[in-house]
């Protein structure tokens, strides 16, 4: 199909205000009377607060408000738990991690918070610290929370495994560790609130999920939902780590407005960030799989533990993804999947680009090289063995879709890449050269079990200067969703790009849209934005017909101009036609609203509608393993990619590259040093991601084919452009050293090791 | 006690009276210049990089009274006077959450005039080698490589 607008790259909407410095990110904005708010963490991981001394910070010059649990009252709930009531925002009696908050400050200065905060002290009896989720798991471990340490479980049961294992002559049997990963945007955490005269509240910040901030201060400051308004500051990245934490800043600024009747910005400086805000979580993957002699998988049983640190958080519904991902885009006509989500002293486990996927993801596809290691084919032939086609019943119980394209990116990787060709061996004999693929199968959108979040809304205004405003319940976190939209709104109205304006994500605007999260926008928004504006072109030509004597039928809006349909003529242009609307009384505000198909799940048995749809891609990874220092270097990456329709094909380009770059820091460096529950290497000298001198060579290759219920047939791409990263890495690093690699991250340390290892 | 620092900012000769161990970053951000951006506070990030007598630096590694008599650029002062770099870096798509890229101007715009100065062609080894201390978690760098060395060809057709 010929588009005039999609898939074009216009230049994106923020794009000079961001590069000129322009922009303003929620501490830039100016703010008369504005108080700063600073925490006063828990000194300890596990222990039991027996007072709170805040008598100092209270005293220090310029301090306005010090408050701890029992100042919250009645008047406020002493609850942040975003799926579950586990998490006070004011500790009282158990401390479980470091992230608990003894006391909230607000003061004149972010300086003076800070030094008052430093300057409470506590009594606690410190409790023995839960190490690793299986410490948690073992009888007679210190219960975390009431109902135990098991958190939460998730299952998936088709056919009869045990009978395949019996049966089989291949079982590949292993256990895969891999480590937290941080999202390290470069903003940290910032909310403003400011407290409204009569009892309303508006809220600014940096974030996903301003109807998850909304619906969390209500509860916490027990009003209606209608008097508080949530808006999207500018936001300076996400990747997942602003989809619920920033309920907990919001939380803290909000009661600290309303108890000194001023404007409080809660700014996380990059120690606090990275030490208290969620993270990928670490999983213990133990991986069964079964075979036949020719490679064809009979049988797949996973048990993936997620440390979820203290609080349950939004962790259950990481895990939900991570159990739908765990048998990737492969048949398996047995699979026992349990997921567990378990409770410990640890860093905050949380949602982060992939969800839950990546780390079974490394699994599954490592087994599969190893799998093919003991079958004797490449890894092209053993994935070609076993991805399924269309028509075929999936391991999640689905049938799968009729235009799956798992193996159509499979054979683009074989065509494309090197992945079946020789190595060029190099001249020194200590680097080691490998190549290794990994395929994913990314379900696009919310998993069935969170459905209900799904709808989403999009408000479409035209002005009678012609000009047109949009705003939708997503938000834009850089990943270029506004701009996104732009294109969508200027493809259907039939107008230019440059009319479209897309104002941030605000609760007061557009009805709630659910999160920014899960590749989810450009589908549910973009489709809310085209069905909007396809509401007001049709009201726009119905008054054109009126005006003009023409049936509406034979008029079209094309070029930013009323056009007759069948000879082309252009009858007067966009703006006069949006001026004589106005004039006739047409409501030029218009709602698009979007909602997928309600999809079928059984929870008891992990079998059913698990997505909307699903995005496919390969990656193929090239290193060079240096033996002496343990290094790895990544020196190419080819990624393919299923997108459906390309609405912006720099963004595109640009989420695929920063995706790969993210995921190649998890692979092969970024480690969070957690001692007893304390976090220890919270900066960025320390805590070591990617810079300019790490990145690979990305190649990439599109797979265009549009998809039936996308807008103008888009799919989600923000996440299966890293998910399938460190398992290439992983394949690639096992092919260099001739060694198995069961543990992320592959840093120094670790190869040096696994090189020692016989 | 506050102190007065004569500096010129973007051009413009200034009077700042500031606190005792004030950082450069969190006075130009007092007086307006929220271009500047605290990303790490702890020089490892170059969001809060501003050019100082012609050197690239992390204002929040300086304290303002040791900066007297400085001339500091900032990225609305580049966005002024090397349009094409702000071009390059946005028909480039090199601009995703923003955040970093203010920094990455400063430090851009410093490179170029240094491959202006020297009129030789400008190689990835030599960006990425200067573009070291920003990091961006975005784009993977790969557009932010390409538009540089877009714009420092253009300028060298220039000169």
């Amino acid at each position: 199909m010929k588009f005039d607008v999609v898939g074009t790259s216009p230049v994106r909407l923020d794009a000079y205000d961001k590069a000129t410095g322009k922009s303003r990110y929620t501490d830039d904005e100016p703010l008369p009377g504005v108080l700063y708010g600073a925490i006063a963490f828990s000194p300890v991981s596990h222990g039991l607060l027996k007072s709170v001394d805040v008598s100092k910070a209270k005293a220090l010059p310029g301090v306005v408000k010090v408050m701890v649990a029992a100042d919250l009252g009645d008047k406020y709930a002493n609850n942040i738990g975003a799926v579950r009531a586990d998490q006070p925002l004011l500790a009282y009696d158990h401390l479980r991690w470091r992230g608990d908050r003894l006391a909230i400050i607000a003061a004149e200065s972010p300086e003076i918070a800070r030094k008052a905060a430093s300057l409470v002290t506590a009594e606690i009896e410190e409790l023995p610290v839960i190490h690793t989720s299986e410490e948690a798991l073992a009888e007679g471990a210190p219960k975390l929370h009431e109902m135990g340490n098991l958190a939460d479980s998730m299952c998936i049961r088709h056919g009869d495994v045990e009978k395949a294992f019996s049966e089989s002559p291949i079982i590949l049997d292993n256990r895969y560790v891999v480590g937290y990963q941080d999202h390290a945007y470069l903003e940290p955490n910032s909310v403003v609130a400011i407290p409204g005269a009569d009892g309303s509240l508006l809220l600014r910040g940096s974030m996903q999920a301003p109807f998850y901030v909304q619906g969390a201060l209500a509860k916490v400051l027990k009003k209606p939902m209608s008097k508080i308004r949530v808006q999207q500051a500018t936001t300076g990245g996400g990747f997942g780590g602003k989809e619920d934490y920033p309920n907990e800043p919001s939380a803290v600024a909000s009661v600290l407005a309303f108890e000194t009747g001023r404007p409080v910005k809660v700014i996380y400086n990059r120690e606090e960030d990275l030490a208290y805000s969620t993270k990928r979580h670490s999983m213990i993957i133990e991986h069964k799989l079964a075979a036949k002699e020719d490679g064809t998988i009979t049988a797949i049983k996973v048990k993936a533990i997620c440390d979820a640190g203290a609080y349950l958080g939004i962790s259950s519904i990481v895990a939900e993804r991570a159990n739908a991902s765990a048998t990737g885009p492969y048949r398996s006509p047995n699979v026992q999947v349990d997921t567990l989500v378990v409770y410990t002293n640890n860093a905050f486990g949380g949602a982060f680009r992939g969800f839950g996927a990546p780390q079974v993801t490394f699994a599954l596809e490592r087994q599969m090289d190893l799998l093919a290691e003991k079958v004797g084919v490449d890894p092209v032939e053993i994935r070609r063995r076993n991805t399924f086609s269309a028509g075929e019943i999936s391991p999640l119980g689905d049938v799968v879709e009729a235009d799956v394209n798992a193996m159509r990116v499979l054979e683009l990787a074989a065509k494309k890449t090197p992945i079946l060709k020789e190595l060029k061996k190099g001249k020194e004999a200590h680097i080691k050269r490998g190549i290794g693929l990994a395929a994913v199968r990314y379900g696009v959108g919310l998993h069935a079990g969170g459905q209900r979040l799904e709808g989403s809304g999009a408000l479409v205004q035209v002005n009678i200067d012609g000009s047109v405003r949009v705003n939708i319940g997503g938000a834009e976190l850089g990943q270029g969703a506004f701009t996104a939209m732009a294109i969508i709104a200027a493809e259907t109205l039939g107008v230019s790009y440059g009319r479209i304006y897309v104002g941030e994500a605000d609760t007061m605007l557009v009805p709630d849209s659910g999160p920014t999260v899960a590749s989810r926008t450009t589908v549910m928004s973009g489709n809310a934005v085209k069905d909007g504006c396809l509401i007001m072109k049709e009201r726009l030509l119905k008054c054109a017909a009126a005006d003009t004597g023409r049936k509406a039928g034979e008029l079209d809006i094309k070029g930013d101009a009323l056009i007759d349909k069948k000879s082309g003529e252009i009858i007067m242009d966009f703006a006069t036609l949006a001026n004589k609307a106005y004039c006739a009384k047409v409501n030029l505000v218009a709602n698009g609203w979007y909602a997928p198909d309600r999809k079928i799940w059984n929870k008891e048995v992990g079998q059913g509608q698990s997505y909307t749809t699903y995005a496919h891609a390969v990656m193929v990874a090239e290193v060079a393993v240096d033996t002496i220092t343990g290094q790895v270097h990544v020196e190419k990456m080819h990624a393919i990619h299923d997108v459906g329709q390309a609405i912006h094909h720099k963004g595109i380009e640009a989420q695929i590259e920063g995706g790969v770059v993210q995921g190649m820091g998890w692979a092969i460096m970024e480690e969070l040093v957690i001692k007893d529950g304390k976090m220890l290497n919270p900066n960025f000298t320390d805590y070591i991601i990617p810079t300019i001198q790490d990145i690979p060579e990305i190649k990439i290759t599109l797979l265009e084919r549009p998809y039936k219920n996308g807008p103008y047939g888009a799919k989600g791409i923000g996440e299966p452009s890293l998910i399938p990263v460190a398992a290439a890495i992983g394949n690639a690093v096992a092919n260099a050293l001739k060694k198995p690699v069961m543990e992320l991250p592959m840093n120094p340390e670790r190869i040096k090791l696994n090189l020692l290892n016989k | 006690m506050k102190v007065d620092v004569h500096v010129t900012v973007n051009g413009r000769p200034t009077i700042w009276q500031v606190e005792d161990g004030e950082r450069l970053l969190d006075t130009l951000r007092k007086n307006g210049h929220t271009e500047v951006k605290e990303g790490c506070g702890g020089g490892e990030c170059g969001a809060c990089t501003v050019a100082l007598n012609g050197e690239i630096i992390c204002s929040c590694c300086a304290f303002t009274q040791q900066v007297e008599g400085a001339d500091i650029v900032t990225a609305a002062w580049v966005a002024e006077h090397n349009p094409a770099l702000i071009d390059s870096l946005v028909n480039h798509n090199a601009v995703q959450c923003g955040f970093c890229t203010p920094g990455v101007v400063v430090a851009a715009d410093n490179l170029l005039k240094k491959c202006t100065c020297n009129r030789h062609k400008l190689g990835t080894k030599e960006i990425k080698d200067n573009m070291e201390g920003n990091i961006c978690r975005c784009t993977g760098y790969i557009k932010i490589i390409e538009a540089i060395a877009a714009a420092a060809e253009e300028e060298r057709h220039e000169v």
